[in-house]
């Protein structure tokens, strides 16, 4: 997955191209760590899974947890006290944080070898590591939300992951869904020096990451919402799709290809949530 | 496919009895009569390239720039366009042989305006277009250095930064994005700008092919592409280029889909040749011969799509630039302990230099073309260039200012870039130049300083036959474009 993701180096005003290509693979470390991500998440959700329903202990008896997977298998989890929804975001977070890295991080990868190319070798380091810190902070930010929304939902799971993916469905077909996966692959221009090129890292990091939530939100959503056993089925398929839209030759296809598979995980989960 | 081998000719070189003009125009005229909905129309073969209607039809608004199918899409376009146009020409009884001609404004002279056939405003004359840049229908001839093909012809490799043909097009299908190919910025692009202006039909992507003459200047793009390649140069091999298909219209008006290994040999696989399959007609000479370059060495020019080392930013713009129609000048600080850090990792002292222009963006459509020139001399600064090739005598001559000029800043496109629609993304443009043969010419001749590179921008105009004023820019004030980043890469 990584070689294929990292063909699209770029280096230009849009973030797909390799005006000015290189051949080193400046972004192996974040590599690694989105390899890492998926190591762990998939240790968690394997450790989690031995425990009935969701993995993650309840905050009442009528309001589960948001169900983050293997969340009873991380240390010092499974002794969190039922809550308020806040309490429960704050749980919730660092599972959501590697998460966020192991899905959504693949596709900011041209972004960091726009970092990269655009500073200066000694800065490149800090500004990829800024970036990124700033990309995964706007989509924990989300998670925060999400997980808290997440604690106050009191229906069946499948119901709530049903519906999820029924909102994903319908964003995936909206001009605003468009727009915004389009926005993914715009660039700022990166200041080569001083407090500007932090600024810049920043800046560039909000608007990356801004328009990645308002693309991806509705299937970030549903990772909130999906049981801790069933992690290891949603999170690559729910990435794959994520990733396909992301580096689609024909975006517009792919967003209608994605919404049409997840219009049947929505039909076949509600299926069975029904049943 | 026939065995027949048509022949494009030069137009200024078609004597005054020729018909392939009076034949182009009374197809034109034909065309120009059928329904826009008949693929073979002229609204419907301009459309392809593209079109400001809100709802294109299918096989419509397909143009490819700033990508590296630029000039295998164009190929296959003007083909089809041609067959379409031959068709049209035998059914009224012209030539059965009828070729598109193409115009070479790098001829200079009087071949540097458009033909006097496409500036006459009699009544009827569908080669003319009102719709272009004040001065192109009065015979004003184009700036030498928007014309020029040197530095296209002259890149070892088809696709790279700075390259020939531009991409690779790693991932998106694309109309507008970096990196564009040197062909296609010179003389492409800034022929497209100087030809349309702020308002005409030439400088937007979505109006151009309406213009008769879009299809002449395209036919001689097509022309460079075989004058390069048949100079030895290697067209990509990858699969990526070369499987992506294109859909266009026959004569019939039935849809074919064509790929790249279909129109590599004009001769063989397309049936038609140019007259003159050389790289322009008078070339500027050098007053010096002009240093070795690395990216010139064989070994280089085997690695095709790749670039020899990692670049390594070695300076940048602090702040953006705005341009408004004058000349402008950004100094770019090379760092140096990143140019230190660059060379000791590159182990060289003589690295490949290149300039990125980017993050270009606009409000409206700027109809200036800038020459870009490094560490242009004060003394040479020039208002606007109006470098006349009247002679071959005069254009043997290299001036400062050529010695200094490394590529031309056109903003054909622009407007779709910024805002465009289907699969394609909004963003700015991106320009990349080699710049390693002027650094080391002007670092011989001590003008070149590791410290700071001053980037012009001057403003290209049009050249009045003798005797006439300059146009003027018309009544429109130029919409000012703002250069949102330059940097300089060691590689």
């Amino acid at each position: 997955m990584m070689t294929g993701l990292t063909a699209t180096l770029s280096g230009g005003a849009v973030l797909h191209r390799p005006a000015l290509r290189p051949r080193g693979r400046p972004i192996v470390t974040f590599e690694l760590l989105i390899a890492a991500a998926w190591i762990l998440v998939l240790w968690w959700t394997v450790a989690g899974a031995g425990s009935s329903g969701p993995a993650v202990p309840s905050t009442g008896a009528t309001a589960p947890m948001p169900s983050m997977p293997g969340m009873a298998a991380m240390p010092g989890m499974t002794a969190a006290a039922p809550g308020s929804a806040a309490h429960a975001a704050v749980l919730g977070i660092p599972m959501w944080v590697v998460m966020a890295v192991a899905m959504m991080l693949p596709g900011a990868l041209p972004a960091l070898v726009h970092v990269s190319t655009h500073s200066f070798r000694r800065r490149r380091g800090r500004a990829m590591t800024g970036f990124a810190l700033v990309y995964i902070g706007v989509w924990t930010m989300f998670g925060a939300v999400a997980l808290a929304l997440t604690a106050v939902i009191h229906v069946a799971a499948e119901l709530e992951v049903g519906l999820a993916l029924a909102l994903a469905a319908a964003w995936q077909l909206t001009v605003l869904k468009r727009h915004a996966l389009r926005d993914c692959h715009l660039s700022v221009r990166l200041p080569p020096r001083g407090w500007a090129a932090h600024a810049g890292v920043v800046r560039f990091g909000l608007v990356n990451a801004g328009a990645c939530v308002r693309s991806c939100w509705p299937v970030m959503l549903t990772m909130a919402l999906v049981p801790g056993s069933q992690m290891w089925l949603w999170m690559p398929a729910l990435s794959g799709l994520v990733w396909a839209e992301r580096f689609a030759r024909r975006p517009r296809r792919a967003t209608r290809t994605v919404a049409a598979a997840l219009t049947v995980a929505a039909v076949a989960v509600l299926a069975v949530a029904l049943v | 496919m026939s065995t027949q081998v048509f022949v494009r000719r030069e137009v200024g070189s078609l004597k005054a009895d020729d018909q392939t003009l009076a034949a182009y125009a009374e197809a034109v005229k034909v065309m120009q009569g059928r329904a826009a909905s008949d693929p073979t129309s002229w609204a419907f073969q301009a459309a392809i390239h593209g079109t400001l209607a809100g709802a294109p039809l299918a096989g419509q608004n397909q143009c490819q720039h700033a990508t590296w199918f630029f000039v295998s899409w164009h190929r296959m376009f003007v083909f089809q366009f041609e067959r379409i146009v031959r068709a049209a020409v035998i059914a009224a009884g012209g030539p059965s042989d009828w070729a598109l001609p193409y115009w070479n404004p790098e001829l200079g002279g009087a071949r540097a305006a458009i033909p006097a056939a496409f500036r006459s405003p009699t009544t009827g004359n569908p080669l003319y277009v009102a719709e272009r840049a004040p001065g192109i229908n009065a015979g004003h001839a184009l700036p030498r250095l928007a014309t020029t093909s040197r530095n296209a012809i002259s890149r070892p490799s088809f696709s790279g930064a700075a390259e020939f043909g531009g991409g690779p097009t790693a991932a998106l299908f694309q109309h507008f994005q970096g990196p564009t190919g040197q062909l296609e910025a010179t003389p492409h692009n800034a022929v497209h700008g100087v030809v349309g202006g702020q308002s005409g039909w030439m400088n937007d992507p979505d109006t151009a092919a309406q213009d008769p003459i879009f299809w002449l200047h395209h036919s001689n793009i097509d022309r460079l592409w075989a004058v390069w390649t048949g100079s030895g140069h290697s067209n990509p091999t990858d699969p990526r280029w070369l499987g992506q298909r294109f859909r266009f219209f026959d004569q019939s008006g039935q849809p074919v889909t064509m790929t790249a290994p279909q129109v590599l040999d004009t001769v063989a696989d397309l049936g038609y040749t140019y007259d003159q399959l050389v790289s322009a007609g008078p070339t500027i000479a050098p007053v010096t011969p002009p240093p070795a370059q690395p990216s010139l060495t064989p070994a280089a020019v085997r690695m095709s799509d790749q670039m020899r080392h990692d670049p390594e930013l070695v300076g940048a713009l602090a702040r953006p630039l705005t341009l408004t129609g004058d000349t402008a000048r950004a100094d770019v600080a090379i760092d140096a302990r990143a140019a230190a850090d660059a060379l000791t990792r590159l182990a060289t002292a003589t690295p490949r230099i290149l300039l990125e222009i980017h993050h270009v963006r606009a409000q409206g459509r700027p109809g200036t073309v800038y020459g870009v020139y490094v560490n242009l001399p004060a003394a040479a600064t020039p208002a606007a260039d109006s470098s006349a090739p009247a002679t071959p005598a005069a254009e043997a001559v290299e001036t400062a200012e050529d010695a200094a000029h490394v590529g031309n800043l056109s903003f054909f496109g622009i407007k779709r870039a910024q805002a465009p629609g289907g699969d394609q993304q909004p963003h700015g443009l991106s320009l990349t130049f080699d710049i390693t043969a002027v650094s080391q010419a002007q670092r011989a001749g001590g003008q070149w300083d590791d410290r700071s590179v001053a980037v012009t921008f001057v403003p290209l105009s049009l050249i009045p036959p003798s005797g006439e004023q300059p146009a003027g820019s018309g009544s429109a004030v130029e919409p000012p474009a703002t250069i949102g980043a330059i940097s300089l890469f060691y590689a």
